[in-house]
């Protein structure tokens, strides 16, 4: 009898010994699937309730207001570094590879955007510690943007991702779409501007008895000075004269990005006149166009060469 | 005479029989103390199973809040959606939290992992601390830190930047007061610059043992190497990088010198030139070993 109890403590104690390591091998697994960072001793409380073992001395109310008071700390921080770094970061998703003594390595999954520039970056990060110093590489780079627009940002991101550098990608992204930015600034600053002038040209030709004409009436017989035939965050702005049909100034402002991340902004003014108009040009005003245009963003800026140009066309 | 005999007799098998009971008594207490230590030990490992249990189910329901929230990108309100996966209501608040808790943990780190500022209050909201990361193909390097004090004009009161990098004239010539983050940008652009080139000139002298390195400059933007030319003779190359713009990684000029001056302006050797303008160093080199014309 004493033989046989002993026998079954030993298989009840062999069976639970197995199920303990299955359950471990699920909870490494789980781990490394949705790698979550509970470090913390607010957390680890937090944890402690969810199991069902509640440390004496704290309450579950004074777990969830100190929880609660991490969290919005942590929040303010969020605000803090998304407004300092320029970047939103909307999710982040981290994967274990491989955890070891002296080696650990993850897999991050980054969604964001960097003001209209959506991107999700994955990448590998290793970490060795070896020695004193943690030797921390990233081994593997992705990037995936919706850049189809912007060939020269779509040569540049290739190259980082050959390179592994994130941090480049990062600095060159941010600094392009604040090119960007200006770009659409001013654009949009002139549609806006010569739209609200149109009710001004009228005056300018009396004899065409355009008192008595509508807004609407006017703007169907004289055309915006101004357009951006490709919204105003394409490259391109087209001035076209209300008086002299067929001859169109096109200003392109390009943003050329190189592989080491140098952004150089190029705003070029292309002139495009009938036959008989470069035939009357006879000081070579508009062919000499182009270049004056370069003199004139060297001395004034974007903006102010940009106005100066319109300001020609539409008097 | 008989009568004495008996009661000996009895006396004796009386003896016997309380040894009997008691070593039967020993053993049942022997026996029992074994059931007990069977027992305990069971218990102990029926409640380290029940534990682990536990946890699986707490980090399980944690994971897969933490999934919703990453899906639905509401970052706190109770919504549809997370009151579908409550199992009981005080716990259910307690578990939004908890992957609130841990969706920021990871955002806050990305942050970081991306090279960004990093910004901390300091001194009860008086200045602020930035870092400035750099890092080179995948590498990360050295971290550098400013403490900027926030008075009606923005000083930096404390740094750890080289003294070759030149912040002085970035704060007094650039933005520093109306785009701090446009400065920031500037510094870390020649910070990084020039923890590349020194990343490159290490991994040189580690990679590359054949290739002296005869000269280099605190900032890295002066580099005299000599290689030597593989042949009977086994000529010498002195090759000179300068590097003119301190924001960049590559070199603006390359000079290669050698007493072998044919060697030197033949084709091979003006591919090796374009090379060295265009590839990083220790990149360069390897490419220039493969085609035999360094050792």
């Amino acid at each position: 009898m004493k033989k046989n109890l002993e026998n079954v403590y030993e298989a009840q104690f062999k069976a639970l010994q197995e199920e303990i390591a299955a359950l471990q091998g699920q909870q490494d697994n789980n781990e490394r699937e949705i790698a979550m960072d509970l470090a913390g001793g607010r957390m680890q409380d937090a944890l402690l309730i969810m199991t069902g073992h509640q440390e004496m001395g704290k309450s579950q109310r004074d777990i969830t207001a100190h929880l609660k008071t991490e969290i919005m700390e942590m929040e303010e921080d969020l605000i803090r570094q998304t407004k300092i770094n320029g970047i939103v970061l909307v999710n982040c998703c981290v994967k274990t590879v491989e955890k070891g003594n002296k080696k650990m390595v993850q897999q991050h999954r980054l969604t964001g955007h960097c003001s209209f520039l959506d991107f999700q970056v994955e990448f590998e990060l290793t970490d060795v510690q070896e020695d004193t110093t943690l030797v921390r590489t990233i081994t593997d780079l992705n990037i995936v943007m919706d850049s189809t627009e912007f060939k020269d940002f779509s040569n540049f991101v290739s190259g980082v991702e050959d390179k592994r550098d994130l941090l480049l990608f990062f600095r060159t992204l941010r600094r392009f779409s604040d090119r960007c930015e200006d770009r659409r600034r001013t654009f949009q600053h002139f549609q806006e501007q010569v739209q609200e002038a149109v009710p001004h040209f009228p005056r300018m030709f009396p004899s065409m008895g355009s008192e008595k004409m509508e807004n609407q009436e006017w703007k169907e017989k004289y055309p915006c000075v101004v357009s951006l035939p490709g919204g105003c965050r394409a490259e391109v702005m087209q001035i076209k004269s209300p008086k002299l049909a067929g001859c169109a100034l096109t200003i392109y402002w390009s943003i050329e990005v190189t592989n080491e991340g140098d952004i150089t902004p190029k705003i070029d003014l292309l002139t495009k006149m009938p036959e008989k108009v470069l035939e009357m040009d006879s000081r070579k005003v508009i062919e000499n166009a182009p270049d004056s245009f370069q003199s004139l963003l060297r001395i004034l800026g974007a903006e102010a060469s940009i106005d100066t140009v319109i300001q020609s066309v539409a008097v | 005479m008989e009568e004495a005999r008996k009661g000996v007799l009895g006396h004796l098998k009386m003896l016997e029989m309380e040894a009997n009971n008691l070593e039967l008594k020993q053993q049942e207490l022997r026996q029992r103390g074994r059931q007990e230590e069977l027992n305990a030990n069971l218990q102990a490992l029926l409640s380290k199973r029940d534990q682990l249990k536990a946890e699986i189910k707490a980090n399980t329901s944690l994971q897969k809040m933490r999934t919703l929230l990453d899906q639905t990108g509401v970052p706190y309100e109770r919504n549809e959606d997370v009151d579908n996966l409550e199992d009981g209501s005080d716990n259910s608040q307690l578990l939004l939290m908890m992957a609130r808790h841990t969706q920021l943990k990871d955002l806050l780190h990305a942050h970081h992992l991306i090279g960004g500022y990093d910004v901390l209050q300091t001194r009860k909201g008086k200045g602020v601390c930035v870092s400035l990361a750099t890092a080179y193909e995948g590498v990360y390097l050295e971290t550098y830190n400013l403490e900027i004090d926030l008075g009606s004009n923005l000083r930096i009161c404390r740094h750890n930047i080289p003294p070759f990098i030149p912040l002085e004239r970035l704060v007094t010539q650039g933005n520093m007061q109306t785009d701090i983050r446009d400065f920031l940008d500037t510094l870390s652009q020649y910070l990084n610059a020039y923890a590349g080139r020194k990343q490159q000139l290490h991994l040189t002298k580690e990679i590359h043992s054949s290739v002296q390195v005869a000269e280099s400059n605190a900032l890295c933007t002066i580099l005299v190497l000599m290689f030597t030319i593989p042949g009977e003779k086994a000529e010498a190359a002195l090759c000179t990088l300068q590097y003119a713009d301190h924001t960049q990684r590559l070199p603006t000029r390359v000079n290669i010198e050698s007493e072998d001056t044919a060697l030197v302006s033949s084709p091979q050797w003006k591919k090796n030139q374009a090379l060295l303008l265009e590839t990083p160093l220790h990149t360069a080199l390897v490419t220039m070993k493969k085609t035999g014309s360094i050792a």
